[in-house]
């Protein structure tokens, strides 16, 4: 603070009074500070989104621009939701998303609650748990494909040592390659969960628990009572942002299985890719994208209002 | 913080240089290639340097692994790029690039510079050339003559206790399989053994989901049983055809293959990792295009007398699935004459006689109808036959949608054991439908 | 143990005093963490090392624990080789710098420089352009909207953070349009503009939590010295902002860096960064995984380095603007 008024002492200049005639009001000001935001906002998303949009309701393919384009209604609609392939895909997404976010909650929080016991070494132990999160996933996705090969891999060489299970392939077997793709999206990212819960953590103040321990309320009260209600918040929010960004998942998977076996592993993002920008069904492709939108945008904002509540509490 | 706030500001400063300095342009006697990274890229990469000798053209190269060469350069040639000058496409890319003016015809280039397309092979020709199919309008000049063949450890075959062992429960000889079913026996006899002191695998076949691999693998299987995909007198017909009872068989025996004979692991392999598999010793047969037999032959572990060779098999016909590609030029290069230059070099007899003594499959009569050609190399002959019976895919202009679908049908029933095979092809069949009825073609 | 929580609690100060884990409970919270921290370190590690494996090593079945360490993974990395006939690595004159010497011993030449220098240089361009430009917009926008009345504040602060909900390769249809026609595909302004704007609004939804952190006491007293608006926020407002700042660069910085769709799609040859290059690197055989393991850890050192430089800011960075709405 003292700094500041030695700020703002040492450059007097401007004099008294009357300072909105040489400078700008506020309004101005608020306007030109947000408009660059607003306009590369609209010009890079929302314009493109409208055109999405638009795209949907037409037969155009971007590789095929001499071809004339028709208006097809909501054919390209009807076509996804009535397809048994897209539920196929929708159900990954879904068997990814919710595994993921169980076991980064569980192990994210368990690691965030180990944490705050605070022994000696903690902070550095913290930074190395957080690393995975800093790698690219497409790198990650593709050097998991080497740790996961049945001979030259450690994986298999890991499990085993310690239970004989054979000759199994992680990410060639129908069964076990969505729970790869889990177990590496867990590996990454359970870091994120685990600072937002320690910061949840350490938001709470002492007295709190103080006037606990005064009331003579055992831990495991304590924790039911205090400690769980107040992360609530901030765990919603760890899975509000690890969800979406789960259900837009495209780089780790698709290099770590390609979306197989089969299409085992194909989640709605691989597909959309694949019907974008491979088979350049680009007005197929933009109803998909709205309609995953459209999806992500009804849950976040429901769970946005729960959260929200939960936070009054 | 200072130094943090400094920092971020050299940061900003470098990236609004950069942005405007914007890409450096090529300097002039200069030319790109664009074509897949493998051996016979670098084959090509030598030859090149005749051409740079003679003309003092730069040659720069842009190799992109097949996993990711059609995705890369499709959306090159869909974005009006300028990186490639000459490109080396797929043949089933004709279609789209002739539509759409990718490439540039050349004809009326081939007129002028006296370079006759019939002096490369009919089939070649026709195939990676032609568009609208069987006309004379030439989009491309065949570089490369491929298809799909067998590579097998004839070190292994030769050993008399599994001759012997081979020939009690199968009762013929180990050899060259003759059709599918003995190729199965082969898988079989070697899944599991153990040969000197390590575990081995039968086959490594095509498996891979993401470009092209399994429909290439699966499709050799199937025109093997004489597969067609439609009609001959109702185009884009396919019921009766796709899923006939042949091309069922074919695929039940493919997915039988797969489930029997392959090492673990091979749910999603294509040309490297069967290259892989076979010279690390991992199994006795593997499938591949004819354009890595050279590579093998000179290999040091598994090279020389070690492999041999063999023509897709037959089971009720001879045929195999079609592979190659063809050079032509870019029509939104800045360079278009330099890049004629190129392609009028690379047509002459004596390059093509040099391209295939370094490892590229010369689609040129001057080397292929050399009567002393079977002899130049120990697949050669085979790579003859092969040629001579080749089928390709679609080459419609809506060709990756087509691929794309079988791509998806044959893995989830090949590799993730969904449903049957004629319910695989019947899906298929439908999704063609609506591709080609989108097309407009039915 | 207790005369310090004794003390503390008698000195009234806000030390853990009574509800101090005790020592059993943080030996085993140590223990669980640090089983946690290893085991999740493995294959990070596994990976670095596989980068100074030589080929064959790095696909030897059983896995090598123990090996040579070799540079042939970063040479890799960073030349185009070609193999040649014994007899023509004869004729060649000796071997002058430490790589070629590396290189020849497989019977090959090096032809060239590869690209990963170039994507590589890419990266920082377009990483740490679009997260300089992300911040400094989003600072920007940020405290305007802390500090003013916007007209539809809320509603256009949703709107913001809805525009991360798309996914990318929805986005990237219609840019992919739009720069094909604009010539913006495959140039570095395209994706510093494409970055900055996926960017923002993490960026100005974490800065104005940090803003709306700073009391408006400061500014206000500036105010009524006679600065103008601007200068308070200039000089009074920002220094006090430099941690939100810094934790939300650390953000931007680690999406622009690892991105890939956007990479994949939109940039080919000139403008691509690492990532869509490192998965792609091709040996003889399959992957070349030395190399591989060398560019992934090339490629993590600046983010990592800029992480633990700055990781006190991270944990501040990741609560406000978060939580409070």
């Amino acid at each position: 603070m003292r700094g500041v008024a030695v700020a703002l002492a040492a450059d007097q200049g401007a004099g008294s009074g009357v300072a909105k005639v040489r400078h700008m009001s506020d309004r101005t000001i608020a306007w030109i500070f947000i408009a660059p935001t607003i306009v590369l906002l609209l010009a890079i998303n929302i314009f493109p989104l409208l055109w999405t949009v638009y795209l949907s309701f037409t037969n155009f393919k971007a590789n095929r621009p001499s071809r004339v384009v028709e208006w097809v209604g909501t054919r390209n609609y009807e076509r996804i939701l009535g397809s048994e392939d897209v539920w196929e895909y929708l159900q990954a997404t879904a068997h990814f998303v919710g595994w993921t976010m169980f076991f980064q909650v569980v192990l994210g929080f368990g690691l965030a609650w180990l944490i705050n016991r605070q022994f000696r070494g903690h902070a550095i132990w913290t930074t190395i748990i957080v690393l995975p999160m800093m790698l690219s996933p497409a790198v990650v996705g593709v050097f998991w494909t080497y740790l996961f090969q049945p001979q030259a891999g450690i994986f298999n060489y890991i499990v085993n040592f310690f239970i004989d299970a054979g000759d199994f392939t992680m990410i060639g077997d129908v069964d076990l390659a969505p729970w790869a793709i889990v177990l590496v999206d867990t590996w990454m990212w359970t870091p994120f969960v685990m600072l937002i819960c320690l910061a949840g953590l350490r938001s709470i103040p002492d007295y709190i628990y103080e006037a606990a321990e005064v009331d003579r309320a055992s831990q495991w009260r304590q924790f039911w009572t205090i400690t769980l209600p107040m992360v609530m918040p901030f765990l919603m929010l760890a899975v509000l942002f690890r969800g979406i960004e789960n259900f837009k998942m495209f780089d780790m998977v698709v290099e770590l299985t390609s979306g197989g076996p089969g299409s085992t592993t194909e989640l709605a993002s691989i597909n959309l890719k694949r019907a974008a920008f491979e088979k350049w069904k680009t007005g197929y492709s933009s109803a998909f994208a709205v309609i995953l939108f459209v999806t992500v945008f009804g849950v976040a904002n429901i769970y946005v209002k729960v959260l929200n509540k939960v936070k009054q509490r | 913080m200072h130094s943090l706030k400094k920092g971020v500001f050299a940061a900003a400063l470098i990236a609004a240089l950069a942005m405007f300095s914007g890409g450096a342009a090529k300097a002039q006697g200069e030319l790109t290639l664009c074509w897949a990274a493998w051996d016979p890229a670098n084959a090509l990469r030598e030859l090149s340097k005749d051409f740079t000798a003679e003309s003092g053209v730069k040659m720069n190269f842009e190799f992109v692994p097949w996993t990711n060469f059609a995705d890369r350069f499709l959306n090159e040639l869909n974005s009006r790029g300028k990186l490639c000058d000459l490109m080396i496409g797929d043949s089933q890319w004709l279609g789209t690039a002739a539509t759409e003016g990718h490439y540039v015809k050349l004809n009326d280039f081939f007129d002028k510079e006296g370079i006759d397309i019939n002096s490369f092979l009919p089939a070649t020709v026709y195939a990676y050339s032609t568009w609208p199919k069987g006309t004379p309008n030439y989009w491309v000049l065949p570089a490369m003559g491929d298809a799909l063949g067998w590579i097998y450890r004839k070190d292994w075959f030769s050993k008399p206790e599994l001759q012997a062992e081979f020939k009690q429960k199968n009762g013929y000889d180990l050899g060259v399989p003759k059709n599918w079913d003995q190729l199965m026996d082969i898988g079989k006899f070697f899944q599991g053994r153990e040969i000197d002191g390590k575990k081995r695998y039968g086959l490594a076949i095509y498996t891979e989901r993401g470009s092209e691999g399994i429909t290439m693998g699966v499709t050799s299987a199937m025109y093997a049983w004489g597969m067609r995909y439609d009609d001959p007198k109702n185009p884009y017909h396919m019921e009766g055809f796709l899923n006939s009872a042949d091309t069922v068989e074919a695929l039940e025996f493919y997915k039988e293959l797969y489930d029997c004979c392959t090492p673990p692991g091979h749910s999603d392999a294509y040309m490297v990792a069967n290259l892989d598999a076979y010279k690390s010793g991992q199994v006795a047969v593997q499938m591949n295009w004819f354009a890595f037999m050279p590579g093998i032959y000179k290999d040091e572990d598994v090279g020389g007398e070690k492999s041999g060779f063999f023509v897709n098999p037959a089971q009720k016909v001879e045929a195999s699935t079609l592979g190659g590609q063809g050079i032509s030029v870019v029509s939104y290069s800045d360079k278009r004459d330099l890049a004629l230059q190129y392609i009028k070099w690379f047509a002459q007899d004596e390059v093509q006689k040099k391209w295939w003594s370094l490892g590229g499959y010369s689609a040129s009569r001057a080397v292929l109808d050399d009567p002393n050609f079977p002899n130049t190399a120990p697949f050669a002959a085979d790579f003859l036959k092969a040629m001579n019976g080749v089928k390709d895919f679609w080459q419609e202009p809506a060709y990756a949608d087509l691929l794309l679908s079988m791509q998806k049908r044959v893995h989830d029933y090949v590799v993730a054991g969904k449903g049957t095979a004629k319910e695989a092809l019947d899906k298929l069949i439908k999704d063609w439908t609506e591709t080609f009825e989108e097309e407009g073609l039915l | 143990m207790t005369a310090a929580a004794a003390s503390g609690a008698a000195s009234g100060d806000n030390a853990r005093s009574v509800v101090e884990p005790s020592t059993l409970s943080r030996w085993l919270a140590a223990v669980l963490v640090i089983g946690y921290a290893l085991v999740a370190l493995i294959p990070l590690v596994w990976i670095v090392l596989t980068g100074f494996k030589t080929p064959s090593d790095a696909i030897a079945y059983p896995p090598k624990v123990t090996f040579d360490a070799s540079l042939e993974g970063y040479v890799n990395l960073f030349t185009n080789r070609s193999r040649q006939p014994p007899e023509y690595m004869a004729s060649l004159p000796p071997a002058e710098t430490w790589y070629d010497t590396l290189v020849r011993k497989r019977n090959m030449v090096i032809t060239g420089p590869s690209r990963f220098a170039g994507r590589y240089w890419n990266s920082l361009i377009i990483g740490f352009g679009s997260t300089f430009l992300a911040v400094f917009l989003g600072t920007l926008a940020a405290y305007a909207f802390s500090r003013f009345k916007v007209p539809a504040k809320d509603d256009l602060l949703f709107f913001i953070l809805s525009t991360r909900m798309m996914p990318p390769i929805a986005v990237a249809i219609p840019i992919y349009l739009m720069y094909r026609t604009l010539g913006l595909s495959d140039t570095h302004l395209g994706m510093i503009l494409l970055y900055t704007a996926v960017n923002l609004s993490l960026a100005v939804w974490l800065l104005k939590g940090f803003m709306d952190e700073i009391p408006k006491e400061y500014e206000e007293a500036a105010l009524t010295d006679g600065y103008s608006r601007f200068q308070a926020f200039w000089k009074v407002v920002l220094p006090q902002a430099k941690t939100g700042i810094a934790s939300t660069a650390i953000f931007c910085l680690i999406f622009a860096w690892n991105e890939y769709a956007f990479a994949l799609l939109l940039t080919s040859g000139r403008a691509q960064t690492a990532p869509p290059f490192i998965p792609i690197i091709i040996g003889e055989g399959g992957l070349d995984w030395p190399a591989v393991g060398a560019g992934t850890t090339l490629f993590l050192l600046p983010v990592v380095i800029f992480t633990v430089l700055l990781r006190k800011h991270l944990l501040r960075g990741i609560t406000f603007g978060a939580v409070r709405k």
